[in-house]
């Protein structure tokens, strides 16, 4: 697949804050979620990349072709900003249609107009003059056909979803993902949410303090968040120092490697045995609780008073753990699953 | 505590009513001189027509010209950040503070220096001439544009000319369909206000241009004028154009203002 945007070398600079050697790479008809913490840089970056901001060193490039010096309204990209920067003063029809106008299109646009606002279901709001009287959905879905309609090369999305609630935002998520696959739009995704940038991207890349600390297909960062702030970022829990890791004995040392510092279990590969069923030499913790968390169970573990793990369990391995609360149990975990961390300060 | 309450709400409608009531002693002084049928006689003398209609057409020509330094200058203290941004800010509100005198004066001494006389000699007679009435109402109907739509354009949130720009827009273009006619409500407002502040100018306007019977004399001049000479009908009837004038200016803006509280796309406004 031909690379549409490559950032280069990027550094830019917004008062005292730095975005640093920037390199990512978003593929035609991809699309890239840049995830990170509040105050990390994503918006620096999306701003950036398409054009908003000037970058201080390195270089943009859109189409192999070097866009630094291109004007916004040269660049055939659409934003969608956080608060969708609907125009107040026109109708939902002109807000939609503002794109076509600009760019002076004329032939076959009702048709495409009528076809893209069938798809995201605003057919109804199309007579609508004032756009502040909208809801959160509506409006976010008229902002995705104002972005659509003028077919980008590129769709910058800043958090476009963060101020919805839970069930329009899935609804959301899922009509733009399948107007993602129907129309093959290249997509830029800002978010701090990892499940709305799991749900829509192939690739991300994490940012933190101004760096991409990680890059990837999901299922690579996922499976392997390299640092521990990564880790910490993408909600691992059970992180611990390999030393302490070693003396529970839960595996053997296969995962010693040069700079690895710290391990992660991910709660839903933990095993939890009754001690009349336990494997050899499985350690031992205290069952302190059993959370109901949807359809799963959260289970509280404690080793040596000191160690605290948790454990994800179906709700027919906590029925079957469940005589044991605040008893001993036995835990494992396959070796396969044991993921390896570098300390930030030391891969750095 | 209720005696407390009391005093409160009397000394409220207390400062109210003497400010009414001062304002409407001089309207009721107005119209009551001579029942009022004088001065509306003295509107058809000649030289009372000369001065409304001189007025009318340096405060519009002052006002309209000062709209097309004020839209651009507003634009960048609104929307920019750069150093001596506070001192221009400052320096163009200097018309606002000082009096009219002053302006008038330094307008004076402007003329006298090298490129002002040269300026004089050879492309617009200024001083003592009707150029002149329009340059110092210009002066201050800007400061007050600037500062209308200076808060006009910090009230629409930048992202939407953004967005334009990225929809295909070019800066005139984003400037054209989205920033001015989201700030209508400003642009009218200053507009109004400015030309309400050029029509009603005495000391900038008589230092530079003078008070030259029938062909210098606005309005306020007119009054000075008149009075000086007693004719008090002529100048009275001056006085109560110049309050209508002053009333409909600012029940305009009150009128737009209020309306484009309720239509301008404010910075959050987006999310329900």
């Amino acid at each position: 697949m031909a690379r549409m945007i490559e950032v280069r070398g990027l550094w830019a600079k917004y008062g005292e804050f730095t975005l640093r050697e920037v390199n990512l790479d978003l593929h035609e008809g991809g699309c890239l979620a840049i995830l990170g913490p509040s105050g990390a840089g994503k918006t620096l970056l999306l701003e950036t990349v398409m054009g908003a901001s000037r970058p201080t060193r390195g270089c943009v490039m859109l189409d192999g072709r070097n866009i630094n010096h291109l004007p916004p309204e040269a660049r055939q990209i659409a934003y969608i900003p956080q608060d969708l920067a609907l125009f107040p003063h026109l109708s939902v029809r002109d807000n939609i249609t503002f794109g076509l106008r600009s760019r002076a299109v004329r032939r076959g646009a009702d048709d495409e107009i009528d076809q893209l606002v069938a798809m995201l279901g605003i057919e109804h709001l199309m007579h609508r003059r004032n756009v502040a009287t909208l809801s959160g959905g509506e409006k976010q879905r008229v902002a995705l056909a104002r972005a659509l309609i003028v077919q980008p090369r590129v769709l910058f999305l800043d958090e476009p979803f963060a101020a919805l609630d839970a069930a329009t935002r899935s609804d959301l998520l899922r009509a733009m993902r399948d107007l993602r696959k129907s129309m093959g739009t290249t997509v830029f995704l800002v978010t701090h949410e990892l499940d709305e940038a799991c749900f829509l991207a192939d690739n991300i890349a994490i940012i933190m303090n101004g760096r991409i600390a990680i890059s990837g297909t999901k299922d690579d960062v996922m499976r392997q968040p390299r640092t521990t702030s990564v880790a910490r970022f993408l909600n691992l829990r059970n992180i611990l120092p390999i030393e302490v890791f070693d003396s529970m004995g839960l595996c053997g040392r296969e995962h010693h490697s040069n700079g690895v510092t710290h391990i992660a279990l991910r709660p839903e590969d933990m095993v939890i045995h009754l001690l009349n069923e336990s494997p050899v030499g499985a350690p031992r913790a205290v069952l302190n609780d059993l959370i109901p968390l949807g359809n799963r169970v959260v289970a509280e573990l404690m080793i040596d008073d000191k160690l605290r793990l948790e454990a994800s369990l179906s709700q027919a391995c906590a029925a079957a753990i469940k005589p044991a609360l605040h008893r001993e149990v036995a835990v494992s975990i396959s070796s396969d699953r044991v993921i390896p961390l570098a300390n930030d300060a030391v891969s750095a | 505590m209720k005696i407390g309450r009391n005093l409160f709400g009397l000394c409220l409608v207390a400062g109210l009513g003497v400010a009414v009531t001062l304002m409407l002693a001089m309207l009721a002084a107005q119209v009551g001189y001579a029942g009022g049928r004088e001065p509306i006689a003295a509107l058809g003398q000649r030289d009372v027509q000369h001065a409304i209609r001189l007025s009318v057409v340096c405060a519009t020509i002052a006002a309209m010209l000062a709209m097309v330094v004020a839209i651009p200058s507003a634009y960048v203290l609104a929307r920019y950040r750069f150093p001596g941004h506070t001192l221009i800010d400052a320096l163009l509100d200097i018309p606002i503070i000082i009096s009219p005198v002053a302006i008038g004066m330094t307008l004076l001494l402007m003329f006298r220096t090298v490129p002002g006389s040269w300026v004089q000699e050879n492309l617009i007679q200024f001083v003592f001439a009707v150029p002149g009435i329009i340059l110092a109402q210009f002066i201050l109907a800007l400061a007050l544009q600037i500062r209308v739509m200076k808060a006009s354009f910090e009230e629409i949130n930048p992202r939407l000319e953004q967005v334009a720009r990225y929809l295909g827009c070019g800066p005139w273009s984003a400037m054209w369909r989205v920033t001015l006619p989201l700030a209508k409500p400003g642009l009218i407002a200053a507009f109004v206000l400015g030309w309400g502040r050029a029509i009603g100018d005495y000391g900038a306007t008589v230092t530079i241009a003078g008070s030259v019977k029938g062909k210098t004399d606005t309005i306020p001049i007119a009054i000075f004028l008149n009075w000086s000479a007693v004719r008090i009908e002529a100048a009275v009837a001056l006085v109560m154009v110049l309050t209508a004038i002053a009333l409909l200016v600012l029940l305009t803006v009150r009128v737009i203002v209020g309306r484009g509280t309720r239509s301008v796309g404010g910075w959050g406004g987006a999310h329900d």
